[in-house]
C-alpha cells in the first residue's frame, strides 16, 4: 500500500513537472524574440544552396540527394562533423556505417570498408574536391597529409563497395569524396581552435569578395598531436605536428558557368618509432625517425550547366607529394586532366561520359634498407567512361549500366563495368541490386622495390653463423587485383521520422598480391633469401551494413548502424602465401556497431553522445573495444560556439591496430578531454 | 513495481522536456521560408529611392494573415544588410501598405492580388507570395514546394518594373517565370 502511494505521488510530481515545463515552453518564443542571442540551429545562417536542401519536414539535417542511388552511400554532413569530438578527417570517417577506422600511431591510420584493411589499405579511393589522394607509391592514403579547416568542409560522402565505373582503378572496396564549401559560403573571419590533453589545433580563415559573383577564402591551420600511449601507458614517442594553408576562389560567372581555383600547401613533421632489421639479436632495433611530408596542389575547374538535365565539367590539377626522412625519401609530381559530361537522350536515357589523363613522375633516393629500380619513373594513365541510366518505367524502375576503360603503364588495359538496377515501388521503399567489377592496379612498390624485409643469422654446420637477409624484389609483371562484387540493398522510410538503410554484399577477389619466398637462397655475405611480389591470394567476403535514423522528437535524433563482415582468403600458390592469406582474413573486425544521440536541449545548447563498438582484429590480436564520444555544444552568441567533451570515456587507452611486417611500433590513443571554440564574424 | 512506474514517469517527463510545445511557433516550413526571405534581402538591390533616407531600415512587411509567428522578427534581429538594419511590419489591409521593401502576402484571392500589385506598380517593392497565380498578377517571387523542399520562382519582368536588381546567384537557384 505504502509503495503504491509513493508511486502515485512520484507520478503526480512528474506530471506537475511536465505541466510546468509545458507552460514554460509555451512562453519561450516571446522571451526568445526579445532575447539578444539567436539560436544554435538558426536556419537563417544557412546559405541559399543549403536552404534548398532543407526538407520541410526534416528527418535529419543531412542532405540526402542520393537517397535513391543504387549503391551503399552515406554522407557525413557538416552538422555531423560539428557535433562530433573527432578532430581529424580519418577519425571522422568512423561516423559512416561500416567504415573500419583504426589509429595506428599519432600520425598514421588504417582505413577501409568491407575488409582488407592495412596502414596502406589500397582498395579505397579517396578524393578531395575532385583531386585523388590515393598514393601510387604504396597504394594508400597518407592520412597525416589529409586535413582542412573542419567548419569549411561541406560534406564527406562515403560509398561502400566498388565505384570503379565512375572513378576508375582502386575504387574497389569504396570511394570517399571529401568536399569543401564554396567560397561564397565561407565569407568573413573564422577562428577555430581546439585544445585537449592529446591534440590541439588553431585555424584562421578569411573569406571575401573579389568582384561581383567572385568570392575567395584563404586559410591557415596549425595542429599538434602529442605522442599516443604505449600499451603500458607510457609515452609512445610518436608526436606529430602540421602546418597547412590554402585558398579557394569561386566565380559564378553566369547562370551557366562557374569557375573554381583552389590550392593548398601542407607541411607535416612526425616522430615515428620504427623497428629496423639488424644482423645481431634480437635482429630488430627500435629507431625513432623524424619524418616530414610536404604536399601542395593547385586545381582549376570549369562547370557549365546547359540546362537542368545537362552539364559538363573540365578540371585540371597539379599535385606535389614529397616525403623526406631517414627511412623514405621521395618526390612525386602529378598532373591530372578530367572531363565529364551529362545529358539526356530521348525520354528515357541519361548519359554520362568522360575521359581523363594523368601523368605521375616519381623519384626515389635509396638507403640501407630500400631502393627502387628504376629510381625515377613517369607513368601515364588514360581513361574514358560511359554510363547510361535508363528509365525502364517512369518513377519505378531504373537501370544504370556503364564501364570505365583505362590504360596504365603496369598492366595495360583495364575494363571496369557495372550494372545497377533500382526499383522504387513507392516513395517509402526502394530496392537496388548491382554487379560490378573493379581492379586495384599495382603500386610502384610492388613493381620496382628492393626492400630488406628482415635480417638474421643463419647457423652453419660448424656452429658458426653467417648473416642473412630477406630481400623483397618488386615484380614488374605483377597483375592487377580483381574484384567482382554483387550487392543488394533496401531502403525504407515508413514515416518522415524513421528510416532504415540496408546494404549487403558478396565480394569475390582474385590475384591479391603478396610478398612470398621465391627460389633458393643466394650464397654470399649476407646470404640472401629472395622474396617476390606475386598474385598469390584469392578469396571471398560477404556481409552488410544496416543504418537507421529515428527522429524521436523535433529536438532529439538517434542514429545507429551495425556492420558484419565474413572473410575467407586462401593461397593460390601453395604454402608460400598461407600465412598472408590468414592475415588478410583477419585484417578487419568481423562486427562493428555505433549509436548516436543528438539532442537540442535548447536552441543554443546541444548534447551529443556516440558509442562505438569495434570487434577483434585477429591479424594483430587486437581485442574488441568500445569507445565513446560525449560533448556539450553551447552557442553563447551568433557565430560563436563552445564545445567541451570527452572521447574514450571507458578506458585510459586501447590498441586499435598493428603494423604489418614488423615495420613499426603501434601506439594507443588515450582518453581525450577536449574543448573547442569557434567564432565566425 | 515501484521502480518500474518511476522509470516510466521519468521517461515521460524527459520526453516532455525534449518535446517542447510549439504552440506559438511557426511550422518548420515557415521557419525555412523566413530564412529564405532573409537570404533574398541579401541578393536583391533596391534603388536609393526605395528608402526614405540612408539610415532607413529594410522593412519586411506581412500583409494579411501571418504564418510566421514571430519567426521573421527573430531572424532579422540584430542583422544588417548593406549597412541597413532590418525591420518587420504588419499590415492588415492593402490601403495600409506603405514604406516597405519586401512584402509577403499569404493570399490566393486573385482580385485581391491584382489590386495589390496595381498599388505596388510604381513602388520598389519585392513582393513575395505563394499562390499559384501570384506571379501572373505581377508578383516578383513565389514559393512553391518540390520533393518536400522549398523552392522559388522569380518573375524577372516584375522585378525590372519595380527597379529591383536580383543577383544572378539568386536567379541561378530559382525557376524563371515566363508568361
Amino acid at each position: 500500500m505504502y509503495r503504491t502511494q509513493t508511486t502515485i505521488f512520484t507520478a503526480l510530481v512528474f506530471l506537475c513537472l511536465i505541466g510546468l515545463t509545458a507552460v514554460a515552453r509555451g512562453e519561450q518564443p516571446t522571451t526568445q524574440a526579445s532575447a539578444a542571442s539567436p539560436p544554435a540551429n538558426d536556419l537563417s545562417n544557412l546559405s541559399l544552396e543549403d536552404l534548398m536542401n532543407v526538407e520541410v519536414t526534416s528527418v535529419s539535417k543531412k542532405q540526402q540527394p542520393m537517397a535513391d542511388a543504387p549503391a551503399a552511400i552515406s554522407v557525413i554532413s557538416q552538422d555531423d562533423i560539428a557535433r562530433s569530438g573527432f578532430s581529424t578527417i580519418p577519425d571522422l570517417l568512423r561516423l559512416a556505417p561500416g567504415m573500419d577506422v583504426a589509429r595506428i600511431n599519432s600520425s598514421t591510420w588504417a582505413v577501409s570498408a568491407r575488409g582488407l584493411n592495412d596502414e596502406f589499405a589500397n582498395n579505397l579511393l579517396v578524393l578531395q574536391d575532385g583531386r585523388s589522394l590515393y598514393n601510387p607509391l604504396f597504394g594508400g592514403v597518407f592520412w597525416n597529409t589529409v586535413d582542412y579547416v573542419l567548419p569549411d568542409l561541406d560534406r564527406i560522402e562515403v560509398i561502400r563497395g566498388p565505384g570503379a565505373t565512375l572513378w576508375g582503378a582502386n575504387a574497389v572496396n569504396g570511394v570517399i569524396n571529401i568536399t569543401t564549401k564554396d567560397a561564397q559560403d565561407t565569407q568573413g573571419w573564422l577562428l577555430d581552435s581546439r585544445g585537449s590533453n592529446q591534440d590541439s589545433n588553431l585555424s584562421v580563415r578569411y573569406g571575401g569578395k573579389l568582384a561581383d559573383d567572385t568570392y575567395y577564402r584563404v586559410y591557415t591551420k596549425a595542429s599538434y598531436d602529442e605522442a599516443l600511449d604505449t600499451s603500458s601507458g607510457g609515452d609512445a614517442g610518436d608526436d606529430w605536428y602540421a602546418m597547412r594553408g590554402g585558398f579557394r576562389i569561386d566565380k559564378h560567372a553566369s547562370d551557366q558557368d562557374s569557375f573554381t581555383l583552389q590550392g593548398d600547401v601542407n607541411e607535416d613533421r612526425a616522430q615515428l618509432p620504427t623497428e629496423v632489421p639488424i644482423f645481431t639479436p634480437p635482429f630488430l632495433q627500435t629507431k625513432t625517425f623524424g619524418e616530414s611530408a610536404t604536399t601542395g596542389n593547385v586545381l582549376g575547374r570549369w562547370t557549365h550547366r546547359v540546362d537542368d538535365d545537362s552539364d559538363f565539367a573540365l578540371q585540371l590539377y597539379y599535385d606535389y607529394f614529397g616525403q623526406h626522412g631517414p627511412d623514405a625519401e621521395y618526390d612525386q609530381h602529378t598532373i591530372d586532366l578530367d572531363f565529364h559530361d551529362r545529358f539526356v537522350l530521348g525520354e528515357r536515357n541519361e548519359i554520362m561520359w568522360g575521359f581523363g589523363y594523368r601523368a605521375v613522375n616519381s623519384t626515389f633516393l635509396q638507403n640501407d634498407q630500400i631502393a627502387f629500380d628504376p629510381p625515377t619513373r613517369t607513368d601515364s594513365l588514360y581513361n574514358a567512361f560511359v554510363q547510361d541510366t535508363i528509365t525502364l518505367e517512369p518513377r519505378q524502375w531504373f537501370l544504370t549500366m556503364g564501364s570505365k576503360f583505362e590504360h596504365n603503364d603496369y598492366t595495360g588495359f583495364e575494363i571496369e563495368p557495372s550494372v545497377r538496377l533500382l526499383w522504387t515501388p513507392n516513395e517509402h521503399n526502394s530496392v537496388w541490386a548491382a554487379v560490378s567489377r573493379a581492379v586495384r592496379t599495382p603500386t610502384i612498390v610492388e613493381s620496382d622495390v628492393d626492400f630488406v624485409a628482415s635480417r638474421f643469422q643463419i647457423p652453419t654446420g660448424t656452429g658458426a653463423t653467417v648473416p642473412g637477409e630477406a630481400l623483397l624484389h618488386g615484380n614488374p609483371d605483377i597483375q592487377s587485383e580483381k574484384l567482382t562484387a554483387y550487392e543488394l540493398g533496401y531502403r525504407m522510410q515508413p514515416t518522415k521520422q524513421f528510416s532504415v538503410d540496408l546494404a549487403t554484399f558478396y565480394n569475390n577477389y582474385g590475384d591479391i598480391s603478396e610478398a612470398i619466398p621465391s627460389g633458393a637462397a643466394q650464397p654470399g655475405v649476407p646470404v640472401i633469401i629472395p622474396l617476390t611480389e606475386e598474385n598469390a591470394i584469392s578469396g571471398d567476403t560477404y556481409g552488410g551494413e544496416i543504418a537507421s535514423t529515428l527522429q524521436v522528437t523535433d529536438a532529439w535524433r538517434l542514429t545507429g548502424s551495425y556492420s558484419l563482415l565474413e572473410s575467407t582468403f586462401f593461397s593460390t600458390v601453395g604454402p608460400a602465401a598461407m600465412a598472408d592469406a590468414k592475415e588478410e582474413q583477419g585484417s578487419a573486425p568481423q562486427q562493428q556497431a555505433q549509436v548516436h544521440s543528438y539532442w537540442d536541449i535548447t536552441r543554443n545548447l546541444q548534447l551529443n553522445a556516440g558509442i562505438y563498438y569495434t570487434g577483434r582484429v585477429t591479424e594483430f590480436d587486437i581485442p574488441a573495444y568500445v569507445t565513446t564520444d560525449l560533448n556539450l555544444v553551447w552557442q553563447p552568441k551568433e557565430g560563436m560556439e563552445l564545445k567541451v567533451g570527452v572521447l574514450g570515456a571507458f578506458d585510459n587507452h586501447h590498441p586499435e591496430y598493428g603494423v604489418s611486417d614488423g615495420q613499426g611500433l603501434p601506439s594507443e590513443p588515450p582518453r581525450t578531454v577536449y574543448a573547442e571554440l569557434s567564432y565566425k564574424f | 513495481m515501484r521502480s518500474r512506474s518511476t522509470t516510466i514517469a521519468i521517461v515521460f517527463a524527459l520526453l516532455a522536456l525534449m518535446h517542447p510545445s510549439r504552440a506559438d511557433e511557426p511550422s518548420r516550413e515557415y521557419q525555412i521560408k523566413a530564412a529564405f526571405i532573409y537570404n533574398f534581402v541579401q541578393f536583391v538591390e533596391w534603388p536609393a529611392s526605395a528608402f526614405e533616407s540612408d539610415a532607413s531600415p529594410i522593412t519586411i512587411a506581412i500583409l494579411g494573415s501571418n504564418p510566421f509567428g514571430d519567426e521573421l522578427e527573430r531572424v532579422v534581429q540584430g542583422k544588417t544588410v548593406n549597412g541597413r538594419s532590418l525591420a518587420v511590419r504588419y499590415f492588415s489591409r492593402i490601403e495600409e501598405v506603405n514604406q516597405c521593401q519586401v512584402l509577403f502576402v499569404d493570399s490566393s484571392d486573385q482580385s485581391f492580388l491584382a489590386a495589390l500589385h496595381d498599388k505596388l506598380k510604381d513602388k520598389n517593392v519585392l513582393s513575395i507570395g505563394e499562390a499559384e497565380q501570384f506571379l501572373w498578377t505581377g508578383g516578383v517571387i513565389r514559393f512553391y514546394s518540390e520533393d518536400n523542399k522549398v523552392r522559388f520562382e522569380v518573375n524577372q519582368e516584375a522585378a525590372e518594373q519595380a527597379r529591383l536588381k536580383i543577383s544572378s546567384k539568386l536567379l541561378r537557384l530559382s525557376k524563371i517565370f515566363t508568361k
